[in-house]
């Protein structure tokens, strides 16, 4: 995380290659959401971070390239896939409060759950950093739980972690079990 | 006499429109607002807080969210400057949120730049399957290193449960009630065979995992001394000279790297050798 070299830019062709990579790996177990003890809310879960495999991204990029949540009080959860040193490529919303969006189709929706893609091709503030497209799956839906999301963007985004079975919901304050027996 | 001119104004007065319009802010749920700072995060995204609808500033627990799904949580608990940190950036932590100490705005500035470094200071550790699923590797090498040995009267499905019971865990109990543990299952019952991986952690992780491997080896040996380890490394390159030592040392040389060609073959050798042969009286 400590960012002491200066942003790095990805190739937009590298990157748009890389958003159609199909699949990209999670590396390091099972992805499961773990609850938030700290915080009397039931949507307070976190992912605790995996790295993404990914064969096409350069290597200095794709052996750093990780998922992971930040939650907060008032977005929800928001996932994220990012290369270190470097903004978002990839991002799930739960929420969307802030009037309505337009997806790359044309769309509208209101507050709804969305991905992000950075796009290079757009550029804003002042042509100094890309803008992003918004994605709407069909896996999406209103007020989606934070496991639906991260199911929806795994399976949107072809991100594997080596199961087949929808990723389950934490049961209420209680412990996850899993990751800490994964590999022993 | 240094009078400000006309082009250090101009610009002066340019920077200052733009950090002023770089801040903005968005509708956020629960009846708060988010505001956009021009400040950039560690992945280089802006970093923004939220006003609540009852007047407090937040972070709505991101930070700390970030740091646990980062795995770096532990290392900010145990921060010897975090008391120091908090203070001068003006932070006060309350249920996992990260506030500022009253809304001055000059104690709302340090508090946005505090939380906007905060993150830089500790390592994220994503989970690695190099960490995890090396043993699961070996156990997969091996497998076909064995199967040309399988009794070739067994049908398919036979000859594969026959190799992966060598590829199994073993357990050990001791007569002190400690158990140890083989990565796996020798015909040479005193042969211990342990699976080095964590070539990928922290330099930490790696020492203490070598550290903990050592371990099984050397208290069976307290109670049997004709207990002999085994050592299957991807690349012993890949751990500290101290870590090398230690292995060498407590295997007596019989260490495989399996980045070496004839590895898996070398490995099933160790698995199929026959017990020696006891003399009877």
């Amino acid at each position: 995380m400590p960012k002491r070299d200066p942003p790095v830019e990805l190739q937009p062709t590298v990157y748009e290659d890389w958003l159609l990579e199909n699949p990209k790996m999670v590396d390091g177990g099972p992805v499961i959401l773990e609850d938030d003890p700290d915080i009397e809310d039931d949507n307070a879960v976190i992912l605790p971070s995996r790295h993404v495999n990914s064969a096409i991204l350069p290597k200095d990029y794709a052996d750093i390239t990780i998922i992971f949540s930040q939650y907060s009080d008032f977005d929800g959860i928001q996932f994220y896939v990012v290369p270190n040193g470097f903004d978002y490529l990839i991002r799930a919303d739960q929420t969307h409060h802030n009037g309505t969006f337009k997806t790359v189709e044309g769309y509208e929706y209101g507050d709804y759950p969305h991905f992000h893609e950075l796009d290079y091709y757009r550029r804003e503030w002042n042509g100094k950093k890309p803008g992003t497209r918004r994605r709407v799956s069909e896996l999406l839906r209103e007020n989606i739980s934070p496991s639906d999301l991260l199911d929806a963007f795994m399976s949107y985004y072809y991100i594997h972690d080596g199961r087949t079975e929808p990723i389950q919901p934490p049961k209420k304050k209680g412990k996850q079990r899993g990751l800490d027996e994964f590999g022993k | 006499m240094n009078l400000v001119n006309d082009i250090q104004l101009h610009l002066y007065k340019k920077i200052k429109t733009e950090i002023c319009d770089s801040v903005s802010y968005d509708i956020a749920g629960r009846n708060a607002i988010e505001v956009l700072t021009p400040f950039l995060d560690w992945k280089g995204a802006p970093v923004s807080f939220y006003i609540t609808e009852d007047g407090k500033i937040t972070d709505g627990g991101r930070i700390l969210s970030q740091l646990k799904s980062l795995r770096a949580i532990e290392d900010f608990n145990n921060w010897p400057f975090r008391t120091s940190f908090f203070k001068q950036s003006c932070i006060e932590e309350i249920r996992g949120r990260l506030v500022p100490i009253n809304d001055d705005p000059k104690n709302v500035l340090s508090y946005i730049q505090g939380i906007t470094r905060l993150p830089n200071y500790f390592e994220p550790k994503p989970i690695y399957s190099t960490v995890d699923r090396y043993p699961d590797r070996v156990r997969s090498i091996t497998i076909g290193a064995l199967l040309p040995f399988a009794p070739s009267g067994f049908p398919e499905v036979e000859r594969l449960r026959w190799a992966s019971e060598f590829t199994k865990d073993r357990s050990i109990p001791l007569l002190n009630g400690i158990e140890v543990h083989s990565d796996m299952s020798p015909r040479r019952y005193f042969r211990i065979v342990q699976i080095i991986s964590h070539a990928t952690s922290g330099s930490t992780d790696k020492k203490q995992h070598v550290e903990a491997k050592i371990l099984h080896p050397v208290l069976w040996k307290r109670e049997e001394p004709k207990v002999e380890m085994y050592a299957i490394v991807e690349t012993l390159d890949a751990y500290a000279s101290e870590s090398r030592a230690l292995l060498r040392q407590e295997s007596g040389g019989n260490i495989i790297e399996t980045c070496e060609s004839g590895a898996d073959k070398e490995i099933a050798r160790l698995l199929l050798e026959e017990p020696p042969v006891v003399a009877s009286a």
